[in-house]
């Protein structure tokens, strides 16, 4: 009886029902669809970050990660590798030397951070073939001495496909300096990595820089990101030597696991202002219709309704509102999801340009990538903020006295 | 034996600083079967007694047995029990729950006296129909007349089988043939089903279908009446 009572009341003021309604609703959907974009921005970037710059998990010299030194390489390089792509059967395993150096043509000079690749190898894991605008990437090269750099480096240095460039850089007490052809040019469209990334062969750098069968970091490359905890664990394993660290990129990437972190913390701070806005809405309107029934519910309360009854009526109302609120949101937002997945976002139109956090580019184009538990989390809480708003009205109306609301008009 | 029995009524109101003395000791015997009629000015304290009586307000002092049941002596829980199986009560306006209908309003005290959906077809059906809302069952309150609202206030007060129904000024935002129309209603309900009525009005028209009246001045009984 309670239940069609409350059915019936809600469609009694249909207008104010439906705006109630739409509140949780809207709220539900832009909230799925923030979230599902915002890991969708993270995991890009995650994964663009790891092909880049690290791998699901490294191996490097202790001590590395903090001084960036030359000196901190890993010997035997080679026999390393394959001891670590044996750790973990299905990752790829690239080695790379990361290392700055001074980049000079005849019409000026950079200073520029070099990553020194296994040019096949290097294609499987990260994306510059995508974003090159002029020539081949590093596997495709004619021969040794090739040098990929982005377009503003090359504008700097008035370079163009086949130009010479020559690279110097400090390793010991000497520095060191070698010949490079510019093979290709690439656009990320973000300045801190076109003006100042360069790719070389791994070969040509161990050679120029006297690091014979060493490199700086080997890297394991996941298909996901969900066989991280095993491989971590199996690396660990296979690397027991107290002068090796065994990392996951989150100890590799510290910026970026750090900038990810706040920026999902300034996600939730904003869907907390957002539960707690409905939450206010939701009361404020169930007040409203309660304290409007005042008359009605005195009569109910005479004839021997008793106040818990009155007090779950109540209840009931923000229940069946927040089911259907909570069902039509959860529709748009899958719905608006589904769109972002498919077509993805275009972020530099919105927001007037491409961004990058820790030498992390994030793509201009957005894909949604939802998580299901929190769209079930999402839409439970919905369903009870909507309720729990109408706890304090349902307590005011138990509370009611019924010769009092009968004197109301 | 009586229904109810008031020992030495009192009750004050604080109205800002001023104490009103709505009720100064009323002594009052209801028996079994009557059909009684409480008069008196405005402000001469007949809703006041009606709600001390129907348990919905306490006396500043004094005693009411309904039932032979001391109502001062029951918790809140009990009185709203009390009142939903031994009282029903018609207001004098704005009696009827908007949402539902006719049938529905008559039979929510059923409902809530937790009366299986047959049993309680069976009840309110023909009462409806002795109420004059035959066919009518289905409207919603908003789609009846003021005088038929009032008839479902009756049957929904007589449904519940109480021993007493109290209507504070039943007939008071009706006009004069449709309150005679509900006060017959009503005496016949009192002289086929016995059922105990207990109602106030300032109509002496309305009046004259009573067979006892209560006269009530400045919160005491001056006066009583039986024909
Ligand atoms: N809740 C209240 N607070 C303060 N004073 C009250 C309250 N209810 C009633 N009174 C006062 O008590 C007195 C009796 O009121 P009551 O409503 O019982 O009279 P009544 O005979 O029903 O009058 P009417 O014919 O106008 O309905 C009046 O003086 C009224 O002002
Ligand atoms: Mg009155």
């Amino acid at each position: 009886m309670l239940i069609r009572l409350a059915l019936r009341n809600l469609l009694r003021n249909l207008p104010r029902t439906l705006i109630s309604a739409s509140a949780v609703c809207l709220g539900l959907a832009i909230l799925i669809i923030g979230d599902g974009l915002a890991d969708g921005a993270h995991n890009q970037m995650v994964k663009d970050g790891i092909a880049a710059q690290a791998g699901h998990v490294v191996l490097q010299q202790r001590d590395w990660q903090e001084k960036r030194d030359l000196n901190l390489t890993i010997p035997d390089a080679a026999e390393m590798a394959a001891r670590f792509q044996s750790a973990i059967p299905g990752a790829t395993v690239v080695s790379r030397i990361y290392f700055q150096g001074l980049l000079t043509s005849p019409s000026g000079s950079a200073g520029v951070g070099l990553s020194a690749v296994e040019p096949p190898k290097e294609r499987i894991v990260d994306d510059i073939r995508d974003h090159l605008v002029q020539g081949t990437d590093l596997a495709d090269a004619a021969r040794g001495g090739a040098i990929v750099i982005g377009t503003n480096l090359a504008e700097t240095l008035d370079v163009g496909i086949g130009d010479k460039v020559v690279l110097m850089a400090q390793h010991g007490p000497d520095i060191q300096s070698h010949l490079f052809r510019v093979t290709g040019i690439f656009s990320y469209g973000i300045d801190e990595i076109d003006g100042f990334f360069a790719q070389i062969p791994l070969r040509d750098a161990q050679d120029f820089l006297g690091l014979h069968d060493q490199v700086t970091q080997i890297s394991a490359h996941l298909a996901g990101s969900r066989q991280l905890a095993p491989a971590l664990s199996a690396a660990r394993a296979a690397f027991p030597e107290p002068e090796l660290d065994v990392l996951s990129w989150k100890q590799a990437m510290p910026d970026l696991y750090e900038w990810i972190t706040i920026d999902s913390a300034g996600l939730y701070i904003m869907i907390m202002i957002m539960a707690v806005i409905v939450a206010m809405g939701i009361l404020n309107t169930v007040l409203m219709s309660v304290l409007e029934r005042v008359r009605e519910f005195g009569v109910m309360l005479a004839l021997g309704l008793k106040p818990g009854q009155l007090f779950r009526l109540v209840l009931w109302e923000a229940l069946f509102l927040g089911i259907v609120a909570t069902a039509v949101g959860l529709a748009l937002g899958l719905a608006g999801n589904a769109y972002f997945t498919v077509h993805g976002l275009d972020y530099a139109e919105l927001a007037g340009g491409s961004m990058e956090a820790s030498g992390v580019a994030l793509n201009s184009l957005i894909h949604s990538d939802l998580s299901p538990s929190k769209t079930v989390i999402f839409s439970l809480m919905a369903l009870a903020i909507t309720v729990i708003s109408a706890v304090y009205p349902a307590w005011r109306a138990s509370r009611l006295s019924p010769v009092d609301c009968l004197q109301h008009h | 034996m009586s229904i109810v029995t008031t020992r030495n009524l009192h009750k004050d109101y604080l109205q800002g600083s001023l104490e009103v003395h709505a009720l100064r000791g009323v002594d009052f015997t209801l028996e079994r079967g009557e059909f009684a009629a409480l008069m008196g000015p405005s402000g001469s304290g007949k809703t006041t007694l009606l709600n001390l009586i129907g348990a919905l307000d306490s006396p500043s002092s004094g005693e009411i047995f309904l039932d032979g049941q001391d109502l001062s002596r029951m918790s809140a829980a009990q009185l709203s029990e009390l009142r939903l199986r031994r009282l029903g009560f018609v207001f004098q306006a704005y009696n009827l729950v908007p949402v539902l209908t006719a049938y529905e309003n008559a039979e929510f005290v059923l409902l809530l006296q937790g009366v299986p959906e047959a049993q309680r077809r069976e009840r309110v059906m023909p009462l409806l129909a002795e109420v004059g809302l035959e066919g009518m069952e289905n409207r919603r309150p908003s789609e009846l007349s003021g005088g038929q609202q009032q008839r479902v206030a009756v049957a929904r007060a007589i449904a519940g089988q109480p021993a007493l129904v109290l209507a504070d000024e039943p007939t008071a935002n009706l006009d004069s043939k449709t309150s005679y129309a509900l006060m017959d209603t009503m005496r016949h309900l009192n002289e086929e089903h016995g059922v105990t009525f207990l109602f106030s009005t300032h109509d002496p028209r309305v009046m004259e279908s009573a067979r006892r009246v209560i006269r009530l001045v400045d919160g005491r009984i001056e006066s009583e009446d039986r024909r």
